[in-house]
């Protein structure tokens, strides 16, 4: 049986899962890693991954879900599962649950991971899934999930997470407050609620009593941008020193996936010129997964 | 004579997969009024309250009607309320037209469906196999 898998990438950890698994939870910055998973009737993968100092003994993590909450035993067996994976099967009336985990020695990090399997287990889909988990160390971190898909400089993290109906917003600050901080945007249906030019929309969006320097086009690979720089004051005594919040916003519509995407940089400086941060890749025109036509994907 | 179930019992039973097997039917006393720009003026009788008579009646006004104006997607998904179409194409059918990812579109169309039913536009009448069997 074959499967449409895609990637989501969170907090330094890339795993598969098949398209029709959609992220319902994400841990918040300052949080241990944590990502569940689910179909249209079930929670069908959760991963959790943390930190630790020494290297742990995986049998003995497996060893808790030997036990329910209220003590009672649990239907148990140990699965043969491609190295360095150790994982145990449990049984339940309504269906199988894998448990497994792996230590990453290099990270000192161990992830744990858990499939739900309603309408039995898929040995293949679970060993596409367990040896996708990678750590991601490199200089720039993939962030892919809820639609968005950002190359980020790795010194940048995940600060906020909006993510409404339709409208999912990141926002990466550093720990150095002069660094920029920049948001990223992604907006569905602009048929249905851009009346007017984009300009104006991305002008509406400015902040009260902001100061507009440049409105133009700019010019992205693949689209054109409407793009704004403005000014507002951070506090009077900034003000007198001269330094206000230089801010510049981007957007475009991607017509591949009908969406409007929206890049915001903010920087306080005494200047008038604000670049993007080097290194930052804001992937569009991915294809749009039609839920009309999953047919494959589930076990 | 059956036993109507008990609230507890009714959320216990309230699964994804139940809700989304549910068909919705529309109220048929309600007019339904269609205008040029594609949105839509619904107005639902409601009865007069038994405490509503006379003198209070004097005081308090009451309309007879409930009117509710639903936007261009508003009427969109009630016009795919025909009573014999589940919830789950409907969310299908409105992910499949806005680009919207299966999720995006069930919080959205199934979040509008309750307000529908709040304001008595809709009835949901769901497939609860535990249900049947009792």
């Amino acid at each position: 049986m074959t499967w449409t898998l895609d990637r989501t990438c969170w907090r330094g950890l890339r795993i598969d899962h098949p398209v029709d698994w959609e992220i319902a939870l994400a841990s918040d910055f300052g949080q241990p890693g944590h990502c569940t998973f689910s179909d249209r009737h079930f929670h069908r993968l959760d991963v959790q991954w943390r930190n630790i100092q020494r290297e742990p003994n995986l049998d003995l993590m497996l060893e808790k879900f030997r036990h329910g909450k209220t003590g009672e035993k649990r239907d148990i067996s140990r699965l043969g599962l491609r190295a360095p994976w150790r994982g145990v099967l449990r049984t339940t009336p309504e269906g199988n649950v894998t448990h497994a985990a792996r230590n990453f020695p290099s990270e000192r990090l161990v992830v744990e991971v858990t499939i739900v399997w309603p309408s039995g287990r898929n040995d293949d889909l679970e060993d596409a899934i367990l040896q996708s988990v990678m750590i991601d160390s490199g200089e720039e971190r993939l962030w892919q999930a809820m639609g968005l898909s950002l190359s980020v400089p790795a010194r940048y993290d995940l600060r906020e997470n909006t993510s409404k109906v339709g409208r999912v917003q990141w926002e990466f600050a550093t720990s150095d407050k002069k660094e920029p901080t920049f948001s990223v945007e992604r907006l569905a249906m602009p048929g249905y609620w851009l009346k007017g030019p984009l300009r104006d929309w991305l002008a509406d969006e400015l902040p009260a009593r902001s100061r507009v320097l440049r409105q133009d086009m700019m010019p992205l690979p693949t689209h054109r941008a409407e793009s704004v720089v403005s000014t507002s004051r951070i506090t009077p005594l900034a003000s007198l020193r001269g330094i206000h919040t230089l801010r510049l916003d981007l957007a475009w519509v991607c017509p591949i996936e009908d969406r409007v995407y929206h890049l915001c940089v903010k920087q306080a400086s005494r200047l008038e010129e604000l670049a993007l941060p080097e290194g930052l890749v804001v992937r569009c025109c991915r294809p749009v997964h039609n839920p009309q036509t999953v047919s494959q994907g589930r076990p | 004579m059956t036993r109507r179930p008990k609230r507890n019992e009714l959320q216990k039973n309230a699964r994804p997969a139940n809700f989304l097997q549910a068909v919705p039917y529309t109220n048929q006393a309600m007019e339904v009024t269609r205008r040029p720009d594609g949105s839509t003026l619904v107005s639902v009788p409601i009865p007069r309250p038994k405490y509503l008579v006379p003198p209070l009646s004097w005081i308090l006004p009451f309309s007879h009607q409930r009117r509710v104006e639903l936007d261009r997607l508003g009427s969109y998904v009630l016009d795919m309320c025909d009573g014999r179409r589940s919830i789950e194409s409907m969310i299908e059918r409105f992910a499949g037209d806005h680009k919207l990812s299966f999720r995006e579109a069930q919080l959205s169309v199934s979040g509008f469906l309750r307000q529908l039913v709040q304001r008595g536009i809709l009835v949901i009448v769901g497939m609860n196999k535990d249900a049947e069997e009792t």
